[in-house]
């Protein structure tokens, strides 16, 4: 589920960001892999900037996804996208949230929530 | 007297750029980039010699060991870089090759081979481009973020230029792809690759001349004049050097913007908008990334609106631009000022041409062995390729084999 709501979720947000940067950065990126290695001598285009970003944006989609789990198992029905976004705030410091302004985090987060619900119907149906 | 400085002027002005759009810009960059060749064309005149001919002679294979000397430096040093930067750096990989005219489209092939002025496409087989997917074995293969590529001085088409990418050929954009080919089709020139390359010919000519001259005081001046000529010409060619990348960069990004499809174009502008970072360079101070960018948003609302009628008058103009220097004030002055100095030259005698020919077949002995240092490392290359591609290949078998074929819990039917 992760891979999928992740890649979904993305594709929502970053569209121009990830037909920029081609399929296969985005595979590496959704498989955790951020850790590109940079050329000196050669002549390239630096895309810094926006993989920095998706490579954030699946930390925390990631760790949204996970909190929604653990959240509605101890809560016991479906969390909220306030009680999601306390939990990223509170629980979240190995991955670079504070890269987000509150605005972008909530879409993050509401996108993401949004996705799971559409894949749990899915599987449900 | 203004007058005629004026036409002479404008004389040499006039015959380089005549060269360069009527000749080409090989052609005008070897032939006026070169002072001794002038200087030995008016001593020809001057003494009617038999030994003044073979100096004419000798001094047009210099101009043409002289390039394939700084050619051969910096396609060695280029193919070192392909192999020390990139194929070391990323061993656990699989490299596929793909020939430029199934990466490309026709238009982009024709618009390469035009700019680089060798007729019209076919096919890709006459461009030596070398363009590598690489696609990592496993998760903890290093991998580089998108494309790199390493050009090569003569242009793609005799040395090979080497382009590896992340992402497979058919994916959609294109933008850097096509990016790296406009920086394969206009940074061929030597510039690119040597610093101080363009001023070497006028530096190398004042040692050789000065040497051969009637001392005296007016020939003492002319020397101590280019002297400082030849100062000024250094100058404006760091200066030059130091705008290069700029003018690299926003030409390359003309090229490839003139064969993006709508719907690439309208993503490059989002993107490019809602981040001021995105394709910033490290070696670009702000000023100038942030003209780049402004440039590049300009076009492509331009060809957004009128689609492809605008770009290609703007690449010609880019290509063109960059070559005017070498008639530039200073060149033309030096070149008048060493047309004087013939005038105090010594005849051409036997022993100064044995030494001029001995210089000669020397520099044309190192010649040869950078050609064939240049053919190794190719060699190497492609070889190392070769033998990582079928090592890979066997790893990659040999773990698929090994990978269970069923999970734990799955019953087995």
């Amino acid at each position: 589920m992760h891979y999928q709501v992740t890649s979904i979720t993305l594709k929502e947000l970053f569209p121009d960001e990830l037909f920029l940067l081609g399929p296969a950065v985005l595979e590496d990126l959704l498989e955790g892999y951020s850790n590109f290695k940079q050329t000196q001598k050669g002549s390239n285009l630096d895309q810094s900037a926006v993989v920095n970003l998706i490579a954030s944006s699946v930390a925390l989609i990631t760790a949204a996804i996970e909190l929604y789990i653990v959240l509605k198992k101890d809560l016991g029905r479906k969390p909220s996208i306030s009680e999601i976004k306390e939990s990223v705030n509170e629980k979240t410091t190995s991955i670079s949230v504070r890269k987000f302004s509150d605005d972008e985090l909530e879409l993050l987060i509401n996108t993401t929530v949004k996705n799971i619900e559409k894949l749990e119907k899915k599987q449900e149906d | 007297m203004r007058e005629i400085a004026f036409y002479i002027y404008h004389f040499f002005r006039g015959l380089s750029l005549f060269t360069y759009h009527f000749i080409g810009r090989l052609v005008a960059t070897w032939v006026l980039m070169f002072p001794l060749l002038i200087y030995h064309m008016l001593l020809v005149l001057k003494e009617r010699s038999l030994e003044s001919v073979f100096a004419l002679l000798a001094s047009f294979l210099t101009v043409f060991v002289w390039q394939m000397f700084l050619i051969g430096i910096a396609a060695c040093q280029s193919k070192k870089n392909v192999l020390e930067d990139y194929l070391l750096q990323f061993p656990d990989s699989i490299y596929e090759y793909h020939t430029l005219a199934e990466s490309v489209d026709e238009k982009v092939l024709d618009a390469m081979q035009e700019f680089i002025g060798i007729g019209t496409a076919v096919d890709g087989s006459q461009l030596e481009c070398y363009i590598y997917s690489v696609h990592p074995l496993d998760i903890d293969s290093s991998r580089d973020k998108d494309l790199t590529s390493y050009p090569t001085p003569t242009g793609i088409r005799s040395l090979g230029s080497f382009i590896f990418t992340r992402n497979r050929l058919d994916s959609p954009s294109k933008f850097s792809l096509y990016h790296e080919l406009g920086h394969q089709t206009f940074d061929n020139s030597l510039e690119h690759h040597i610093k101080g390359s363009d001023y070497y010919p006028y530096l190398l000519s004042l040692i050789w001349i000065a040497p051969n001259i009637i001392l005296g005081t007016i020939s003492l001046l002319l020397i101590a004049s280019l002297s400082l000529v030849l100062i000024l010409i250094i100058v404006e060619s760091h200066y030059r050097q130091k705008k290069s990348k700029l003018r690299e960069e926003m030409r390359a990004d003309a090229f490839a913007i003139r064969f993006l499809t709508q719907e690439e174009r309208r993503a490059l502008l989002n993107v490019l908008e809602k981040y001021p970072d995105f394709y910033k360079d490290k070696a670009m101070s702000e000023d100038e990334h942030l003209e780049r960018r402004r440039t590049l948003i300009t076009s492509l609302y331009t060809l957004y609106f009128n689609d492809e009628s605008f770009d290609k008058v703007y690449a010609i103009h880019w290509a063109a631009k960059d070559f005017f220097w070498f008639s530039s004030k200073t060149r033309v002055v030096f070149l008048l000022l060493l047309s004087g100095l013939v005038l105090f030259s010594h005849d051409v005698t036997l022993s100064i041409l044995i030494v001029y020919v001995f210089i000669l077949a020397c520099l044309y002995a190192y010649v040869r062995q950078l050609k064939k240092q240049h053919d190794i490392l190719f060699k190497e290359i492609l070889d190392w390729i070769k033998e990582t591609n079928t090592k890979n290949l066997v790893r990659k078998i040999w773990k698929s084999m090994n990978e269970p074929r069923f999970s734990e819990t799955e019953d087995i039917p």
